[in-house]
């Protein structure tokens, strides 16, 4: 069970809502990975089209509900949308989420460190999304964030963990929960996530835009669960040179004593 | 009374509070956040909030996200 402020969850899967096809397909996939936190943003009402229903399918299949301040480029702008969410959503949850570069999407470390320091004294639970960088895990944690949210690799490129050694040393280091979010592209990324030892995931793109959403989130679902049943038995060491499993008997000359 | 929501110019013919603006504009109250002059109006005050000519109302809602 993982405890994150005021919530404890039995998933360790959460799971993003853009990027599929049509709502129904979204909600189909959202059961099927067993998530209990999805993620939702916040958008200027286009008075001349009407947006897709996603909230009531949401709240009918019983997840949490974390709004991001996605589109904010500055922690003046990031804070306005968290209030807003706030007022939308009815939660004081916030992924701080501050990417200005439209091609990479990295976030911003020092408006995210302001914003996430602001939110705190606010009553928000904070969980900020960063570059893998353990010195600003740790001055985000000082600040009041309830997890951090390293990257694995930029959002939406399904490359894996390219941050995979700074997150061994945050995961080491934290003492907050560490959700591992953006980049995740396989069930065997997130899996390697969670021997590491992170907290839990967060996966959007690759399961939205599979050809098949809601076998791709049973299969997240069970990589989730297999990495952290793994991390939790105990993984074996890594050696560079080989260590039998078997006796070192030549076949048919010696007996095994 | 001439009013701008999201960019958009709205014309309202009487005095309106925000709760009427939302009916107006046919919008789904459930998800959605509003700021008047860039303060956030809580929703318990759409009500009672009276508009005043030349308002700019921003009007935002939870959508699909990552």
């Amino acid at each position: 069970m993982l405890k994150i402020a005021d919530k404890t969850f039995h998933s360790r899967l959460f799971s993003g809502t853009g990027k599929f096809a049509n709502p129904s397909l979204m909600t189909d996939a959202i059961l099927a990975s067993g998530t209990e936190l999805v993620t939702m943003a916040m958008k200027r009402v286009d008075l001349n089209r009407a947006d897709d229903d996603i909230l009531r399918p949401l709240i009918d299949a019983g997840v949490n509900l974390l709004p991001n301040t996605s589109g904010a480029g500055t922690a003046e702008e990031a804070v306005f949308a968290a209030k807003l969410a706030r007022e939308a959503l009815g939660t004081h949850w916030i992924k701080l989420e501050i990417h200005p570069d439209p091609k990479y999407l990295l976030p911003d470390p020092i408006e995210t460190l302001k914003a996430a320091e602001e939110l705190v004294k606010d009553g928000f639970v904070v969980l900020p999304y960063i570059h893998a960088d353990p010195v600003l895990c740790k001055r985000l944690e000082q600040v009041g964030c309830q997890a951090v949210m390293p990257l694995g690799a930029p959002i939406g490129s399904n490359k894996g963990l390219k941050t995979r050694d700074f997150l061994e040393i945050i995961i080491e280091q934290a003492n907050v929960p560490v959700i591992v979010d953006a980049g995740i592209g396989a069930p065997s990324h997130a899996a390697e996530a969670m021997e590491l030892g992170a907290d839990a995931v967060l996966v959007n793109t690759a399961i939205a835009v599979s050809p098949n959403p809601v076998a791709m989130a049973e299969a997240f679902k069970q990589a989730v669960r297999a990495g952290r049943m793994a991390y939790e038995a105990g993984l074996g060491g890594v050696s560079h040179a080989a260590v039998a499993s078997s006796p070192l008997t030549a076949f048919l000359d010696e007996p095994v004593c | 009374m001439k009013i701008d929501v999201n960019g958009e110019p709205v014309e309202l013919s009487a005095q309106a509070t925000l709760a009427q603006l939302i009916d107006v504009l046919k919008q789904d109250v459930s998800g959605i956040a509003i700021a008047v002059n860039q303060t956030i109006v809580p929703q318990h005050e759409w009500d009672q909030y009276l508009l005043q000519d030349r308002d700019s109302i921003a009007l935002f809602r939870a959508i699909a996200g990552g």
